[in-house]
């Protein structure tokens, strides 16, 4: 039996973090047509509720609710005519307020864009569900360089992205540098407001490249990261100890980093690997993502977690995980009801919250960071 | 049955609202955000229409952001109607209309929209990033365009735009969310992120503070919220709408009239309520049930939008009191008859134009 208090696993780490990205019917394209989906509920609160109530079971860290402006497209420029995959959303920090009564200890982590908004709008609706959440609420802001997010706002592209930009992470982040600049003002004048108010916010950032990383590492408490392999990992860990210290981010206030995986989960081996090629096969596709995709058993994912946290580069490891269920709500199903115990234990996860806000979850240094 | 109803509204006290004693300046925001939840149980208790919340300005003290709020305090009732109170000035269609839209759906069809024309919005506007508020002379024409373009946004998707029809493979219909708007403040094109809202479009609510409202209200309006005043008057103003409404083909059907109210309960008589010499209406229940009920009848207005005082339980005395009175003649339902907002107010689903209309 593992003690809630006992802060070392294996290798002497502390517990991991675990987070659940939500996302429609999740992140497989397809998935909204596998056995258990939910698809002609994705637009109501039931839903929703269902969900996050069920990882706060789990006993998670948070989740994050993903949003765009735009509609859903299998490129990253403009709609496109599928009509076979989910298209269609609900505003992000509005489902977080409807499920926020229903819960009590899970942070919840709504994305926003952050190239087309109003610094002044997202600091009260983020700071409103700090309160309808007490301590709960976080952020993760989104840049958008997409010319149909500027069209539906009478705004000209901010940015336009030729063949060569989409070579790599860098070569996209590079061309977008300016949107990426203009989200750190937006990022530190919403610090502002909510500091003004005694707010403090954990602030989230996927992020793939050097530009987004000193973005998380300037105005973030959390960074979202998406290797593919330990090797990687340890490249990645680097690269975000290396932007943390071009942005000067003082060295008692180390960024957590989380590494995003998405995620396939069934109780016996090959199971969950035959689920994603009837998946991949419906789409007329191979999932493709900018994280690690991984299909097997709770426990072959509980092996790959542990191993990956023990990487270390650039004084920094994995803090947890932020897992992307391909599969709503079965994968979500499958990782409290699974992996969570499996994480347990072996002594790597929670057995009860000890902690009663986000930050506290995420065990943030306390006051808020300042950060100029 | 021929007796009308009343239609019964709320708004709290300190948002946008008359100055009342006790404002909320003093609460701590998650002290008030309980007071909120009390208020709106109170009002679903009392089976009112809907609950307003405001945006707050300066000098007011910032107040929740209304839509987050109105979210959460969807989980915390059933069937209140939920109006976020938002001035068009500081905001983009697109993204209210979407967040209005969602509301919407989290709320099962209980949204509404009090569109805000005073300086309000403005002056938040001061700290805007991107564009700048419209100039005072041109603030109603940019308010009724934001509208229209909203209205073109909650059109984009048809009611059966989503079959998610696993056999089929079709989860959208082809072209779903397709949008155009062009005029003299808006040129936005796309596609809209969110299907279409349980009511069609949220119900939408406009407040006459000036006689030049009252043309605005009569062309786009679901509900008009008027200042109290003496009955003759108020019949004059409601003749006046009628005539507007006609001139842009719509019946007094169309819009419901709503009169803003404080109140102040006594036990035996009105000099003994507290706070009566600044109330509109002051007196034992029975008085002020007698009060309303003259003032709906004489063809004043279709109900009340009641500004309760700062105590938690101000609405909760009339709910309790003078409520039953109003039930117990057949003016006030004494259970909601549907499940939206429009149900409530007796307004019809918003229509969408055919998408060939919309092309």
């Amino acid at each position: 039996m593992t003690s809630p208090s006992a802060p070392r696993s294996g290798g002497g780490l502390p517990p991991l973090h675990l987070a659940v990205a939500l996302d429609g019917a999740g992140w497989h394209p397809a998935a909204w047509r596998s056995e258990g989906a939910r698809p002609g509920e994705l637009f109501t609160a039931g839903y929703w509720a269902d969900l996050v109530t069920e990882a706060e079971r789990g006993l998670l860290d948070l989740v994050t609710f993903e949003d765009a402006l735009a509609v859903q497209s299998v490129g990253l420029q403009g709609p496109d005519d599928r009509t076979d995959q989910v298209r269609g959303r609900l505003d992000a920090v509005l489902i977080a307020g409807r499920v926020a009564p229903l819960t009590s200890r899970i942070g919840l982590v709504p994305t926003t864009n952050v190239t087309h908004t109003e610094p002044l709008h997202l600091a009260a609706a983020l700071a409103t569900l700090d309160h309808a959440a007490p301590g709960r609420a976080g952020w993760r802001p989104q840049v958008s360089a997409r010319s149909d997010d500027a069209a539906h706002f009478g705004r000209p592209a901010p940015a336009t992205l030729t063949a060569a930009d989409l070579a790599s992470p860098d070569t996209i982040s590079a061309r977008l540098a300016p949107i990426f600049d203009d989200a750190a003002e937006v990022l530190a004048a919403v610090l502002r407001l909510w500091a003004e108010r005694g707010h403090a916010l954990p602030v989230t950032v996927l992020a793939h490249a050097r530009i987004p990383y000193e973005l998380a590492a300037k105005g973030g408490d959390v960074a979202y990261v998406t290797p593919h392999s330990p090797d990687d990992t340890a490249a990645v860990l680097a690269a975000v100890a290396s932007a943390a210290t071009a942005v000067a981010r003082p060295a008692d206030r180390p960024l957590k980093v989380l590494a995003d995986l998405v995620v396939l989960l069934d109780d016996r081996p090959g199971e969950a690997a035959r689920h994603k090629d009837r998946l991949d096969e419906l789409d007329g596709a191979p999932l493709t993502s900018d994280a690690e995709v991984f299909a097997g058993t709770p426990a072959e994912l509980a092996d790959l977690l542990l191993s990956w946290r023990t990487v270390e580069a650039g004084g920094l490891r994995l803090d947890g995980f932020r897992l992307r269920p391909a599969r709503l709500p079965h994968d979500l199903l499958a990782i409290t009801r699974g992996l969570v115990p499996e994480l347990q234990r072996r002594s790597a996860f929670r057995t009860a919250y000890t902690t009663a806000t986000l930050a506290d979850h995420l065990a943030l240094p306390t006051p808020a960071p300042t950060r100029s | 049955m021929s007796v009308q109803q009343f239609h019964l509204a709320v708004r709290p006290p300190g948002a946008g609202g008359p100055v009342i004693p006790a404002p909320l300046d003093q609460l701590d925001q998650l002290d008030r955000f309980d007071r909120l939840a009390r208020l709106a149980r109170a009002a679903e208790r009392g089976r009112f229409d809907f609950l307003l919340l405001a945006e707050t300005a300066p000098p007011a003290p910032p107040g929740p952001e209304v839509l987050t709020a109105l979210s959460t305090l969807a989980a915390a009732t059933t069937r209140l109607g939920l109006a976020a109170g938002v001035g068009p000035a500081a905001h983009q269609p697109y993204e209210l209309a979407r967040r209005l839209a969602s509301l919407d759906h989290l709320s099962e069809g209980r949204a509404a929209w009090s569109v805000t024309t005073g300086p309000d919005g403005a002056a938040a506007a001061g700290g805007l990033r991107h564009g700048s508020p419209p100039p005072d002379a041109d603030r109603d024409a940019h308010a009724a365009e934001f509208l229209r373009a909203a209205r073109t946004l909650w059109d984009s998707w048809a009611e059966d735009d989503v079959p998610a029809d696993p056999a089929e493979g079709a989860f959208v219909r082809p072209g779903a969310g397709a949008f155009a708007h062009r005029g003299a403040h808006f040129d936005l094109a796309g596609r809209f992120t969110t299907p279409r809202a349980p009511q069609g479009h949220p119900v939408v609510v406009r407040t006459v503070t000036a006689p030049r409202d009252l043309a605005s209200a009569a062309a786009d309006a679901d509900v008009l919220v008027v200042p109290y005043t003496g009955l003759a008057e108020a019949r004059e103003l409601r003749r006046d709408l009628a005539d507007r409404l006609a001139a842009h083909g719509r019946s007094p059907q169309d819009l419901r009239v709503l009169t803003t109210l404080t109140h102040a309960l006594a036990d035996t008589s009105a000099a003994d309520a507290p706070a009566a010499e600044v109330a509109d209406v002051a007196g034992t229940p029975e008085q002020v049930a007698d009060t309303l009920t003259a003032y709906v009848r004489g063809g004043g207005s279709d109900g009340f939008l009641l500004t309760p005082y700062a105590a938690p339980d101000a609405l909760d005395a009339f709910v309790d009191r003078v409520v039953p009175l109003l039930q117990a003649e057949a003016l006030h339902r004494t259970e909601y008859t549907g499940p939206t907002l429009r149900d409530h107010l007796g307004l019809a689903q918003a229509r969408r134009p055919s998408r060939e209309a919309t092309a």
